[in-house]
């Protein structure tokens, strides 16, 4: 059965339900790399508009390996990793693994600057809540990369602390993130 | 404004295949980023794992990484290559409801990625991480299970994300 869409971009689509989800932010690195990625000021900008945030990003870095998983998710600028807890989900492409990654916000693993040219790994994180000041932050990842780097992965990240997430920081802790990675970030309204 | 109903059919009678052509990079000039399939069905037949094509590339030269869970055991992992991007097992006894999110796919600096989760009635659920090994933008998409038609009922949807 075909179904030709051509005529959508001229003459327009349907919104989906009440266009709760919305684009607030996008990045898309340049040639020089860059080893943080930040959204900031996300209170002052958009605690009264939205609910959850959720973060889509396809990247790889410039580290020399061709798989680097030395890769972080820090809010409000906290690297005591301490204040961190995660668990992991991870088949490798031979066996499923799960544990207790300890005080780690990683993000799991991207295809490095030694991987097949034009690889790029994709992951989205959902940030529940991150705006209320009653309770423990919370996210949840799927990712995954095919090729250089064999990996299907879900993850499970609190940072303990009660505080409006003001700024979520996306980090390459070793090397920098690639060119042509793109990270958006997305709204999620409480309401229509 | 960022997401955006592009088309959703229901098989009203069974079908081979179900083909999204011509898809827009942008619609009433906002650019899109993501496309995200939604798909919830059966077959008329048999059984066998969802393949979605992009621009009528049937070879092998899509990879994967799958794990699943089969409500026993530890799970499982595997990887390989497949005529398309692989999706999770359906059947004319296993409904299946499956989302792929077919990441930056009009960007022609990266290959293209999926992100699939699928949870399949009578059957296992999966999360999958396919790669089409192409820098060119995917401008159709072909949604089939080898040899087995798409039953009746089947819905299948496709969104934009700008």
């Amino acid at each position: 059965m075909p179904i030709p869409l051509g005529i959508l971009a001229a003459a327009g689509a349907r919104q989906a339900a009440g266009a709760t989800f919305e684009l607030l932010e996008s990045t898309v690195v340049g040639s020089g790399g860059q080893a943080s990625v930040e959204f900031t000021n996300l209170t002052t900008k958009y605690a009264t508009t939205y609910q959850h945030l959720q973060v889509r990003l396809v990247a790889r870095t410039t580290r020399a390996v061709t798989e680097d998983g030395a890769t972080r998710i820090l809010l409000n600028g906290d690297s005591t990793l301490s204040n961190y807890r995660a668990h992991f989900l991870v088949g490798t492409g031979s066996t499923v693994v799960s544990y207790d990654a300890g005080n780690n916000p990683e993000l799991g693993s991207f295809p490095g600057a030694n991987a097949g040219a034009n690889q790029f790994a994709p992951m989205v994180i959902d940030l529940l809540d991150p705006f209320e000041t009653t309770k423990n932050k919370t996210m949840r990842l799927l990712a995954g990369s095919a090729g250089s780097v064999n990996s299907i992965r879900m993850h499970s990240t609190a940072w303990f602390n009660t505080n409006s997430v003001t700024t979520i920081a996306i980090n390459a802790t070793v090397g920098s993130w690639a060119q042509f990675s793109r990270f958006s970030l997305y709204g999620i309204k409480a309401t229509a | 404004m960022s997401y955006i109903a592009l088309a959703t059919t229901t098989l009203g009678s069974a079908a081979g295949s179900v083909t999204f052509s011509s898809i827009p990079t942008s619609v009433n000039g906002v650019a899109l980023r993501d496309l995200v399939l939604i798909f919830d069905g059966t077959l008329s037949s048999s059984s066998g794992n969802i393949r979605v094509q992009f621009n009528g590339d049937t070879s092998s030269s899509y990879t994967y990484v799958f794990m699943l869970g089969s409500g026993s055991g530890s799970g499982a992992s595997g990887a390989g290559n497949f005529d398309g991007v692989l999706g999770g097992v359906v059947g004319a006894s296993i409904r299946s409801a499956q989302i792929f999110q077919v990441m930056d796919y009009s960007a022609t600096d990266k290959h293209k990625t999926v992100l699939n989760r699928s949870a399949s009635q009578n059957d296992n659920v999966y999360a999958i991480v396919s790669r089409w090994p192409s820098n060119t933008a995917v401008n159709s998409i072909r949604v089939i299970v080898s040899g087995v038609n798409l039953a009746s009922g089947t819905t299948i949807s496709l969104y934009g994300v700008a």
